[in-house]
C-alpha cells in the first residue's frame, strides 16, 4: 500500500462567540482529525511521504494552528510544534526546515497579536 | 418548559462556579508550594481529585486565599470573569511569572450527562499534575518572592464586586498598570479543558527574572 | 520563508470577537509576608521545617 499525502480540505468556519445566541461550534480539525494522536499520525505521514512539503499543505496546517490559538488551546499548539520540529529534525532536509520555521514564525505572530507574548518553544 | 431550562442554567452556573473556585484554591496552594513562595514546612500533603496535593496550613495564607475566592465566586457564576492570574512577583511587586487561568462559560452548558463530574475530576487532576511539573519548564526564581492575584472581568462586574466587598469586608481595587506589565513575556501553555460545564485554559507567562 | 496571513489583523481587529473591554481587579490587602509567616509558623503549631 503506497502512503498518500493528505488531501487539503476547505478551512473550517471561524466560530464567532456572542453572548446573545448559542452558536454551533465546529470543532477545530486538521483534515477531519480532531484528537491529538490522529493529528500527530497525519503529520508523521505527511513528513514521511513528502520530501518537499506542498505550500498548500503547509498553509493548511498553519491555519489549523491559528484556529487552535483562537480556540484558546495553546497546549495543543505547543505540543504539535514540538512534534513537527522533532519529525523534521529526523528528516534533516532544508526544505522541511524552512517550512517548520515559517510555521513557527506564523504562530508566534498570532500569539503576539492575541496574547501579547510568544510561545516559549523549548 | 422555559422555566425549568432557566432553572437548569442557573444550576449549571452555580455548579461551575463551585468547581472552578475549589479548583483555583487547590491550584493556588500548589503553585505557592511548587514555586517556593512560602517555605515547604507550612504545607501539608492532602488528597484532591484523587491525587496528593500540597496545601498550606498557615491560617493567614489560607484566609487570604479564601477571601479572594469568596469575592470571585459570584462573578464566576455570572460569567463575568475572563481570567484569574496568580502573579509571582519580586518584593517591589514586579511580576516575574504569571499563572493565567482563562475561564470561559461553555457555549451550550448542560449537566445532562451523569458522568460529567468524573470526567471533570480527571481534567482538573491533569491541570494539577501539569502544575507539579511546570518548574522544569520555567527558569529559576530569585530568592525573595511574593505573590498577587489579579482578576480580569468585564466592565459589568464592577457592580457585583462592590456588592461583594460590602458583604465581605475584603476590599478590592483596580490593579495598577505597572503590576500588569511584563515585557518580552514568553508563554508556556500548561493545559486546556473543554467540558459541558466550563472551559478553562492554564498557561504561564514568564518574564525577565534577572535584574532588580 | 513565506509569510502566512494571520486571522488577527495588524491593527488589532479580527474576525473573531474577543473582548477588549474590561477591568483588572486585585485585593487591596497584600498577602501575608513570607517573613511573618515563618515567624508565626511556630505559634500555629507548624514544625521546625517551616523555617527556610
Amino acid at each position: 500500500v503506497t502512503p498518500v499525502a493528505p488531501v487539503p480540505d476547505p478551512a473550517p468556519e471561524v466560530a464567532v462567540n456572542t453572548c446573545d445566541r448559542p452558536v454551533q461550534v465546529q470543532q477545530v480539525h486538521l483534515c477531519g482529525r480532531v484528537e491529538l494522536p490522529e493529528v500527530k499520525e497525519l503529520l508523521k505521514e505527511w513528513t514521511h511521504t513528502c520530501p518537499v512539503p506542498e505550500e498548500e499543505d503547509v498553509d493548511q496546517f498553519i491555519q489549523y494552528l491559528h484556529q487552535l490559538i483562537l480556540d484558546r488551546n495553546l497546549e495543543t499548539v505547543d505540543l504539535l510544534i514540538k512534534y513537527i520540529r522533532r519529525l523534521c529534525k529526523e528528516l534533516d532536509t532544508s526544505t522541511w526546515g524552512g517550512a517548520v520555521e515559517d510555521i513557527i514564525s506564523s504562530v508566534q505572530r498570532v500569539m503576539e497579536q492575541l496574547y501579547g507574548g510568544r510561545l516559549k518553544v523549548m | 418548559m422555559a422555566s425549568s431550562s432557566i432553572h437548569q442554567d442557573i444550576n449549571v452556573a452555580q455548579i461551575a462556579a463551585d468547581i472552578v473556585c475549589e479548583f483555583l484554591e487547590v491550584a493556588f496552594h500548589q503553585i505557592l508550594y511548587i514555586r517556593q513562595v512560602y517555605p515547604p514546612g507550612i504545607f501539608q500533603r492532602r488528597k484532591k481529585y484523587n491525587i496528593p496535593v500540597q496545601m498550606s496550613c498557615h491560617p493567614d495564607v489560607n484566609q487570604y486565599l479564601q477571601d479572594t475566592l469568596q469575592t470571585i465566586r459570584p462573578l464566576v457564576e455570572k460569567g463575568e470573569v475572563e481570567k484569574v492570574v496568580l502573579n509571582v512577583t519580586n518584593c517591589q511587586a514586579r511580576p516575574l511569572e504569571r499563572f493565567v487561568f482563562e475561564v470561559t462559560p461553555p457555549v451550550q452548558p448542560s449537566v445532562n450527562d451523569d458522568s460529567y463530574l468524573l470526567r471533570l475530576e480527571q481534567a482538573l487532576r491533569a491541570f494539577v499534575l501539569k502544575i507539579n511539573v511546570c518548574d522544569s519548564m520555567l527558569d529559576t526564581l530569585p530568592q525573595d518572592v511574593t505573590f498577587s492575584i489579579h482578576v480580569y472581568t468585564q466592565d459589568s462586574a464592577a457592580a457585583s464586586l462592590e456588592q461583594q466587598q460590602l458583604v465581605q469586608n475584603f476590599p478590592w481595587v483596580e490593579a495598577d498598570s505597572d503590576s500588569l506589565r511584563m515585557p518580552n513575556a514568553r508563554i508556556i501553555p500548561l493545559k486546556t479543558m473543554t467540558s459541558n460545564v466550563i472551559k478553562m485554559q492554564l498557561y504561564v507567562e514568564e518574564g525577565d527574572k534577572t535584574g532588580r | 520563508g513565506k509569510t502566512y496571513p494571520s486571522p488577527v489583523e495588524p491593527d488589532g481587529t479580527n474576525t473573531v470577537v474577543i473582548g477588549k473591554d474590561g477591568k483588572v481587579w486585585t485585593p487591596a490587602l497584600k498577602p501575608p509576608a513570607v517573613k511573618e509567616v515563618v515567624e508565626s509558623a511556630k505559634n500555629h503549631g507548624l514544625g521546625e521545617s517551616s523555617y527556610q
